[in-house]
């Protein structure tokens, strides 16, 4: 059979658009399965390699929206007060995460600036107030302007946010040099180490569900199983 | 154990990034998710060549990022040029045990890990190999997961370096390790999203 203009989404000869599919499609082993009812807090996994299939998050839409505000608010914190402060001999030396990047940058190294501003502050930001953005609109029952995009992007950066490995960084950094400084943390170190446990909450959230959402009812369901 | 089907051999396809699942015969070149209008893949296209170009960058870059030094400090004791496996080594001296530990873990044990695990699964996915499928499923889904904590010691030296400066008494600065192994983590962390989980359950019947 030759294709037939399959570049067009919308071509109803060659796609079949299941609304709220009750099929689900293991993404590690191609097993197809009857989506099964989820509660809050359990998720399936694939009888064949053992993937989670799908998970309904403990957080419903307003816990989550809740935490995704939460996290927007410490970014801001995070980058606006130093990571770290060190002194010698009356000397104070202290950077936030930007200036981190400047320095980098100024100093002939744009690769490395470049991915810590992107793995540090551009996704893990995008992934916060993206999530929060969402929910606010699905809360009304409605999808959010760019929804589609958004989803799409947010789904595609998931891997590449790395505040934890920044985290653990920083603290081995303040043990390279106590020997030499005294060390004090700035609010941006420990806005930083409680955006850990949250950008954890955020990048476990599933959120296909919103997919599935009915447009048109009030208060919509994360889960997107009542199919 | 009945094992469920597969969407390839229903004529089915899942879409990676929205879950949706539709209903398609013929070929995927250019299909797209009605949904979320991502690429729809039954396999992903020239899966095998690419996550094999992105590994060998990887591996050969690998030497460099660790050969060369990654970071310089300097004070009135005079200058040093750190490596990775140097900078260990200091922490071990000093007795500073979990560090040494936790910085050899993410910077040389993952990264070769990474290495062998997906070398691995690319030669026996394409042998078609069926003994400890699950096992190399769930060995691939490890690789995704410890990846990028290799980039703690490029987060280490960028700060170190925004940090250290007292002039004579003490700096820190970067040199072009950094950027070796910074790229060696962005190209493993492609290999693993390029390779297809997938193609390790292709060919032959599914008992093990």
């Amino acid at each position: 059979m030759i294709c037939n203009n399959a570049r067009s989404p919308w071509n109803p000869t060659t796609l079949r658009l299941n609304a709220s599919s009750p099929l689900l499609i293991c993404e590690h082993c191609d097993s197809v399965y009857r989506r099964p009812g989820l509660s809050r807090g359990e998720s399936s996994r694939c009888v064949r390699c053992d993937a989670v299939l799908e998970r309904r998050e403990w957080l419903e839409l307003d816990g989550l929206q809740a935490m995704a505000l939460a996290g927007s608010i410490l970014f801001v914190i995070a980058n606006s007060w130093p990571i770290l402060s060190l002194g010698l001999g009356g000397q104070r030396e202290a950077t936030t995460l930007w200036g981190m990047a400047v320095f980098m940058w100024n100093d002939g190294y744009p690769i490395i600036a470049s991915i810590t501003v992107i793995t540090l502050l551009i996704i893990p930001f995008l992934r916060m107030a993206g999530i929060f953005w969402l929910l606010t609109w699905a809360r009304r029952g409605r999808r959010a302007p760019l929804f589609v995009g958004l989803m799409v992007i947010l789904a595609r950066i998931k891997p590449w946010a790395m505040v934890e490995v920044f985290v653990l960084g920083v603290l081995v950094a303040i043990v390279k040099s106590k020997a030499y400084y005294e060390v004090e943390t700035g609010a941006g170190m420990f806005a930083y180490g409680a955006l850990t446990i949250l950008a954890t909450v955020a990048s476990s959230a599933d959120l296909r569900g919103l997919w599935d959402q009915d447009l048109h009812s009030g208060a919509g369901e994360l889960d997107g199983t009542s199919a | 154990m009945n094992a469920p089907s597969r969407a390839i051999d229903l004529g089915l396809v899942g879409c990676h990034v929205c879950g949706m699942v539709c209903r398609h015969e013929g070929s995927d070149d250019g299909l797209a998710c009605p949904r979320c209008g991502s690429a729809l893949h039954r396999r992903r296209h020239h899966a095998y060549a690419i996550t094999w170009a992105l590994l060998i960058a990887a591996a050969i870059l690998f030497i460099p990022a660790n050969v060369v030094p990654i970071m310089n400090t300097s004070s009135i004791y005079g200058s040093y040029d750190n490596t990775i496996i140097g900078g260990v080594v200091e922490f071990w001296q000093n007795k500073e045990y979990d560090i040494a530990i936790v910085i050899f873990v993410a910077s040389i044990v993952v990264p070769t890990l990474k290495f062998i695990a997906l070398g691995l699964l690319l030669i026996t996915s394409k042998r078609g190999v069926r003994r400890g499928r699950r096992q190399r499923a769930k060995l691939f889904r490890g690789v995704e997961l410890i990846g990028y904590w290799s980039m703690l010691d490029v987060f280490v030296v960028a700060l170190m370096s925004a940090l250290v400066h007292f002039g004579l008494l003490g700096s820190a600065a970067p040199r072009p390790g950094v950027i070796y192994f910074g790229l060696v983590v962005v190209l493993t962390m492609f290999a693993a999203m390029s390779f297809d989980p997938r193609l390790i359950w292709d060919g032959g019947s599914d008992d093990d």
